[in-house]
């Protein structure tokens, strides 16, 4: 659960928060399809080159969080 | 966790299963998932978050959590974002009027009546415990609902393959959906509810255990004697005071402690043929640092569970006649 999600509080929560969460959670969700279709994209074809090849891609060089 | 040498392929065909030779490696090793288990510790504590983290902490294999997120195939994907769009509505607002029970366990007949009907396979009640929530979380409902819901066989015939992967995500989903949506009619009848699908806080296992859906394999999945192994679990958290059902024993100890399918046929090595002692409790346990990877790779590795003798629903109950039948009396 995501930060934003846990200031929902139970059974406290008006429409207008709900809607606010609901824009926030929408947002993160395009994000992260943007991230897998750009970052993403060189990453699988970068994992791949690596694979054929034998080697390995230092993955700790991907920026934390962004997934 | 990088291996040397690749997978004998010498037909021209490419290996299977896939060998565990892995496109990625981290440039400094982060500490072992085994030694953030617990795994050969003598007293007992509660679970750290180790992969798939609520963003609670920062995680030590946070990378390849990362990049198992952006190798997924798309449907993959769009299957996890759906199931997130919809776990935003895991807790809401409360009825004002409570409905009352004649008693718990009039009010656990009834929930669990309404778990089948919203989709559910089989349905447990137990006690939420220190075992079952992550160190960096506190939960005060104290009775958990636990579904289940089988996977598709048909999917997890391509294991380990994204397909495998696919099926899995899609017994996530309906999972999630039948708590969530039992999560709302507990809500409605007035007691405060929270469904957790694939979430981080909690640990569906222990629960799942407590409120006698299984018993744990040596694959280190649940195994049911009405499902098999091949199952998805969600659950609810709920104030409403419901009767709890007991764990079982459908002889699964029995079995795993002689078969050697799943440690044999395990493409990472990952399974062990002992118990461990893990967090102050012997049992079976999978090696994280070797599971993981090829889980990561495959899209969700689910080879043990395809391969395990009670992975056929239909057959479980029968398994589990015999095993318990040759028991001594």
């Amino acid at each position: 659960m995501a930060g934003f999600e846990k200031e929902f509080v139970l059974g406290a929560a008006r429409w207008r928060r709900r809607l606010a969460r609901d824009r926030r959670l929408a947002a993160h969700l395009a994000r992260v399809l943007w991230m897998w279709a750009t970052v993403g994209r060189k990453l699988r074809r970068a994992s791949a080159a690596a694979e054929r090849e034998g080697r390995a891609l230092p993955i700790d060089r991907l920026r934390r969080g962004r997934v | 966790m990088i291996a040397s040498s690749a997978g004998g392929a010498t037909s021209g065909r490419a290996p299977w299963p896939p060998p565990p030779v892995y496109p990625f490696a981290y440039e400094t090793p982060p500490v072992s998932g085994n030694a953030i288990n617990g795994l050969g510790e003598a007293t007992r504590r509660r679970a750290r978050e180790v992969f798939h983290g609520s963003g609670a902490r920062p995680l030590e294999w946070e990378a390849l959590q990362s990049y198992f997120g952006m190798i997924v195939p798309l449907k993959l994907l769009l299957l996890w974002m759906s199931i997130r769009w919809a776990a935003r509505n895991s807790s809401g607002p409360v009825a004002k009027r409570r409905r009352a029970f004649a008693s718990p366990a009039a009010a656990a007949a009834h929930v669990k009546d309404m778990a089948k009907r919203f989709g559910s396979e089989q349905a447990g009640i137990g006690p939420v415990t220190e075992d079952s929530v992550y160190d960096t979380f506190t939960i005060e409902l104290p009775h958990a609902v636990v579904v289940a819901v089988a996977h598709d066989p048909r999917d997890m015939r391509h294991s380990p393959d994204a397909a495998s992967g696919v099926g899995t995500m899609r017994a996530y989903r309906k999972a999630g959906r039948a708590a969530l949506r039992l999560a709302r009619h507990i809500r409605k009848m007035g007691w405060r509810a929270v469904a957790y699908g694939q979430s981080a806080e909690i640990l569906h296992i222990p629960l799942a255990i407590a409120a006698g859906i299984g018993q744990l394999g040596k694959h280190g999945s649940l195994i049911s004697r009405e499902i098999g192994t091949s199952f998805r679990l969600a659950a609810v958290l709920t104030e409403l005071p419901l009767a709890h059902d007991a764990p079982v024993d459908i002889g699964v100890e029995d079995l795993c402690a002689t078969c050697l399918r799943c440690s044999t046929d395990c493409p990472a090595g990952a399974i062990a043929d002992a118990k461990q002692i893990v967090r102050g409790t012997e049992k079976w346990y999978v090696d994280f640092d070797k599971c993981v990877p090829y889980f990561v790779k495959t899209y969700g590795c689910g080879y043990c569970l395809e391969v395990c003798p009670w992975a056929d629903g239909a057959r479980a109950g029968w398994l589990s006649d015999r095993l318990l039948a040759k028991r001594p009396p």
